[in-house]
């Protein structure tokens, strides 16, 4: 190899950690979250619990435990969501739900999730892996609860 | 009756002259077995060799003494003789991995806590069921219709 390839080797890796560093800080500005839609059928009695919703069973109780008993899965959908994507699932009412996600607040690295339900918006912030549920909806004697779990995927 | 007379004989209870042949064959076999059975009960005064045992047992315990100690005999003998060398370092093994996993088990649990920036809706009405006390229970937005 001549001496005077030395230099043009060494400035195109230069220019390659530059590229490389800028696409890995492309990929951090960019998160992902697994966001996972849970669609229960609540009642207030017999008592019953969905084998699916086992791994949820704590969160019912401590969340609805005052109300219900009885919870029937009807449905769960689950999506790795770029910003600004959505992830939706039809209610047994026949009502389109959607999570869309927004992203990750800066200060605290909060995941941005807003819902839509027909007419109703709702804009939030939670923890990563966090869990909270919207609910009120009525089906029959069963009242609709949607668990939304948001996951940064690293 | 003549082998009665025959053990008195030998005993020596009674004297026996010009015995009939089947009888003084009979009191000598009696004088022998009385022989035998003496011989074995009365040990004949000489005491045990108890020099040989003893030059024995010390010729074993120099070669021991000066023989190589295996490793494994001397750690064994090493853990024996020091146990707190060794229980105190598995106890506070033991009790920083209890500290791990009790720590771990906390950390894994979720932070449910839910923050509500805003919610829009035609008609009906919202409540925002959560306890920010204890991030683990999960907020309820309870959208309640009219009617």
């Amino acid at each position: 190899m001549r001496p005077g390839m030395f230099p043009i080797l060494g400035g195109a890796m230069v220019l390659w950690l530059l590229l490389a560093t800028g696409l890995s800080r492309d990929a951090e500005a960019q998160p992902r979250a697994q966001v996972t839609l849970t669609v229960i059928l609540a009642q207030r009695e017999p008592p019953k619990l969905h084998p699916g919703l086992q791994k949820m069973w704590d969160t019912l109780r401590r969340s609805f435990g005052d109300r219900f008993s009885h919870f029937d899965l009807a449905g769960e959908t689950t999506r790795v969501l770029a910003e600004g994507d959505r992830v939706e699932t039809t209610l047994p009412n026949g009502e389109r739900f959607a999570a869309i996600f927004r992203g990750v607040t800066e200060e605290k690295g909060l995941l941005r999730v807003h819902l839509e339900m027909g007419e109703f918006r709702t804009k939030v912030r939670v923890h990563d892996g966090g869990v909270f549920f919207q609910a009120g909806k009525r089906h029959g004697n069963a009242t609709i609860l949607v668990g939304v779990r948001a996951a940064l995927v690293r | 009756m003549d082998r009665h007379k025959a053990m008195r004989i030998a005993d020596g209870e009674e004297i026996g002259n010009a015995l009939p042949p089947d009888l003084a064959s009979e009191v000598q076999s009696f004088q022998d077995l009385s022989a035998l059975v003496r011989e074995a009960a009365q040990p004949d005064g000489k005491p045990p060799e108890f020099e040989a045992f003893f030059r024995g047992v010390e010729a074993r315990f120099e070669a021991l003494q000066g023989a190589p100690v295996r490793r494994w005999a001397r750690w064994r003998s090493w853990w024996q003789e020091r146990p707190l060398w060794w229980m105190a370092p598995v106890g506070a093994t033991l009790a920083a991995a209890a500290l791990v996993a009790l720590v771990g088990s906390e950390e894994r649990a979720p932070n449910n806590t839910c923050f509500v920036d805003s919610y829009d809706l035609n008609d009906g009405s919202v409540v925002i069921d959560q306890d920010l006390d204890d991030p683990s229970r999960a907020t309820v937005i309870w959208f309640l219709e009219e009617g």
